[in-house]
Parts: C-alpha cells; structure tokens; sequence
C-alpha cells in the first residue's frame, strides 16, 4: 500500500513538474476579442440610437454587414430576409469565416413540441454581431438540418432591424406576422416567439437578454396574436427546451471512426442512454451521464465505430414501468 | 412567458473569473494532454469562447468542470485533428523552457511529456485528470463520459506504462 502510494506521489510530481515551466502566452483581451462583446458594439449602437431618438423613429439595419452573403445565411427556396441593405457603418471587418451558428427549431418530445438547438455551420462575418444577426436571420427564414425539426415562422418573415442597446435586444420583423395563421395554435405561436428570442440570444451570447420586438419599425401589440408590446423574456428552459438534445454531431456530419458526441439533456437521474443503428440493428450502445440531473445540462461521451451510415439516437430512460414515451434526438451521420 | 425578466449571469464577469484563476493551469493540462504549448493555448482560448457562447446554458457553480472538459475533449479533437493532416508538428519541448535550467531538468520533463505521448489517448487523459487534476474516479468518469470500472484500468495501465518509462522510483 505505502508502495502504491509513493509511487503515486511520485506520478503526482512528475506530471506538476513537467509543466511548472510552462508560462503560459495569451491573454484575457484575446478572448475577449473574440466573444462577440458588447463594448465594440456600443461604439457603433450609441450614434445610431442617437439619430433614432432625433427622428423619433427606430432606425434599424445597422447589423448589416456588406460581406455577409444573404445565399449562406438563407438556404435556397426560402425567402431571403428583407431590408439586407449594406450598411457602412458596420462593415469594418471584412473576414468571413465558417462559425457554428446556433439556432433553435421546432421538434416533438413526449411532452410535446419544443425547441431543439441546432448548429448550423455558415460563412459568417467575423464582426461583433454577425452571430446574432446569422442566427436571427436563419431562426426566420433558414431551414433545419435535421427533418426531425421545423421552422415555425411563416414564408417571408424578414428581419427590417436587430440592435443590443441598454441590456434589450430588438429585434423588427416584417412580414403577415401580426396576427397568428390559422392552422397554428396559440402554443404553437409562443413557442415560434420563443424560438427567435432563444435563436437571438444565443446568437449574441449574452446570457438571457429581454427582447423587444417590433413589426415594420414600430411597436406592436402582437405578433403571430401574442403579446409583444413590452419586452419579452425566454421561458424557463426546462418548459420550452427539448429534453434530450444532440448538438455535435449535426445532422448528415461526417465523422471519423471515434468521434464525440455533446448535446444537453434533462433526464431522470441524468441518465443519457444512447444506440448507434443501421436501420433497426444496434450496432453500438452505452450511456452516460449529463453533468446535472433534472434540468437541461451538458452531457458528452465517446463513439467508436467502422465506417458506415448510421442513425445516432441520445435518450433518457423510463423509470417509471409504465411503458411512457422516451424523450429522444438522432441524427444521420456517416462514419468514415 | 412574458413576465419573469430573469436577471441575465454576466457571462463576461464568469470568463474574467474563471480566467483568472484558471487559464493558466488549463493551458499546462494541455500541454500535458497534448505536448504542444502553442496547440494548448489555442484549444483553451476556444474553449473560453465556447463557455461563454453558452454562458447561458452552464451553471456558474458548475463553470470551471464544463471548462475542464471542453478543453479534455478539445484537445482530444485538436489531437485527432492533427494525427490526420499532420498540419501541425509538435514542438519536443514546451515553450519557455529557461536555457539556464539544468540540462538534466529539462530532460526529465520532455521525458514525462514524451511518456505522456506515447499513452493511448484515454489512458492519458485518465492519468492526467488523477494526478495532475486530482479528480476522484467519479469525476474523471463524468467528465470523459465513461464508466468508473474503465476509469481504474486506464489509471492503472498508465500508471504502470509511465513507471516503466520514467523509472519513477529513482525520483521519489
């Protein structure tokens, strides 16, 4: 035993001092140029606010940026967002560069339908805002990855202005969306609202931000029939959120024979249960556990698999024997 | 859904924090997982920005354990990423290393790195997070995302091929 632990010590030591040398270079400002702060963006929200509060409108359209591709930001075959007009006041970095960009759409769970948060992987400018204005934009008019999922938004919802400016995010929609279309539910049109508030914040990351909407520039009493005159706040994750979610792999990815899969998951005991099938044969099996129980929190594991196509399924487990319904996610990958 | 107006964590305030106290030492877990000190850094800066693109999503409580797995798992990827395109060569010997240390010193330490080196990719990361991390078998079985019974065998295997290569009986 005292071998056994001298010997661990020994291991201990080893391991410190083979990095006790290692000054380590970078520093909090490069990360921080690259978290998609807010303090260049107040540089350019404080004139523009300045000439709406002048003209007694809300004038918008300052997330534009001349190098985004309106082609990549709204797949083809969907009404690309309005009022994508060049704005010189924003285009101050011509980089654009493939960022995960997140977004939340629409999909079934035992309890109902909720969001579902998927990465997208577009050509995005490399401004402060080019996040959010990618996930806006794609939350309205873009398409999921996984058919699993759905967009809520009616054909040509466009975006007229976003802007982050005093702990409030604005978004303007244009659009037939004042009132809810018929053939969708009144929960249904929270959960749309709540997508774009979610997509949106995401987007920015800057925690939960409220987030006022407006139609056509000016303030609205609802939009799709839901109250939106004052600010709006997401709902409680663990109500609007999907239960079990994969956010790596995405949907059709490309994966070499080990791969990791991350996602969020709110299960019993924090149960993450997962298979790796070709058609109904399970291939591989395991679980695994989300770092929290019971509320959405990350879970991640590792796959080892031959090269084939196969479906990845993540769910929880019933615990209660009365044979309910499982909350689960998939996603069609290929293992190379 | 409209009336709560749940008071927002400030997600630049935790990456502050947890940058100071533990930006430093992530970077030299890195370099223990990877033997590389440009690539650690790399893989923990982006895992900075990744914390605080889902600020929102992890618990402050929680904070410094979903970062110590995003960089394990990162620079498991970066390491993948690298073995495929062989785009990256590792430098032998971390950066810094001071030209008026002893010889001997600094041998020993790229000895260490380069055993490291050698372990398959889970016995190092299971060895890394228990003795330089001092994370319990249920930690480390979380925060890779295996079993504890696979925990104990990679720690010992490591374990076993790291005092083989280093003769550590010799130091302690």
């Amino acid at each position: 035993m005292t071998d056994a632990r001298s010997d661990d010590e020994g291991l201990r030591r080893a391991l410190r001092d083979a990095v006790s040398d290692i000054s380590p270079h970078g520093t909090l400002a490069d990360i921080r140029s690259r978290t998609d702060k807010v303090v260049p963006m107040k540089r350019w929200f404080l004139p523009i606010f300045a000439v709406a509060a002048v003209t007694a409108l809300v004038v918008g359209g300052a997330f534009w940026l001349v190098h985004d591709d309106p082609a990549t930001t709204a797949p083809a075959g969907t009404p690309t967002p309005s009022a994508v007009s060049p704005s010189p006041s924003g285009s101050t970095d011509p980089e654009v560069s493939t960022r995960a960009v997140p977004v939340y759409f629409v999909g079934a769970t035992a309890q109902g339908t909720k969001l579902y948060r998927e990465f997208q992987s577009q050509q995005v400018c490399a401004g402060a805002d080019c996040l959010l204005k990618a996930a806006t934009v794609t939350a309205l008019s873009g398409r999921p990855l996984d058919p699993d999922y759905t967009a809520p938004w009616p054909d040509g919802t466009g975006i007229t202005d976003l802007s982050f400016e005093g702990g409030t995010l604005t978004i303007g929609l244009s659009g037939d969306v004042h009132d809810r279309p018929s053939g969708m539910s009144a929960a249904d049109a929270e959960l749309a609202v709540q997508q774009l508030i979610y997509s949106a914040q995401a987007g920015l990351g800057q925690g939960r931000p409220p987030v006022q909407l407006l139609l056509d520039g000016k303030h609205t009493d609802t939009i799709l029939g839901v109250p939106a005159s004052e600010p709006l706040a997401a709902g409680n994750p663990d109500d609007v959120l999907a239960p079990v979610q994969i956010d790596s792999p995405t949907q059709n990815a490309q994966v070499s024979g080990t791969f990791t899969v991350t996602g969020r998951a709110a299960t019993f005991e924090a149960n993450v249960v997962w298979e790796l099938k070709q058609g109904a044969t399970v291939v591989k099996h395991g679980f695994t556990t989300a770092q929290e129980c019971c509320t959405l929190s990350p879970y991640s594991f590792e796959v080892t698999a031959p090269a084939g196509d196969y479906t990845l399924v993540v769910h929880d487990t019933d615990e209660s024997g009365a044979d309910r319904p499982v909350d689960e996610d998939t996603r069609d990958i290929t293992v190379q | 859904m409209l009336a709560t107006e749940e008071a927002p964590i400030d997600a630049d305030t935790g990456i502050e924090q947890l940058y100071a106290a533990h930006y430093a030492g992530l970077v030299r877990l890195g370099v223990l997982l990877m033997r590389d000190q440009a690539l650690a850094e790399d893989v923990v800066q982006d895992s900075f920005v990744a914390m605080h693109q889902h600020w929102h999503t992890v618990d402050p409580v929680r904070a410094p354990a979903y970062l110590r797995r995003t960089v394990v798992n990162r620079s498991r990827s970066a390491l993948r990423h690298r073995g495929v395109t062989e785009r990256h060569r590792p430098d032998p010997v971390p950066h810094g290393a001071p030209a008026d240390h002893g010889v001997l010193q600094a041998e020993r330490r790229t000895a260490v790195l380069d055993a490291l080196a050698a372990l398959p990719t889970r016995q190092r990361e299971v060895i890394v997070l228990r003795h330089y991390l001092d994370l319990s078998e249920a930690d480390i079985a979380a925060t890779l995302g295996i079993s504890r019974g696979a925990v104990k065998s990679h720690a010992s295997r490591a374990a076993a091929a790291l005092r083989t290569r280093l003769s550590l009986e010799e130091d302690s």
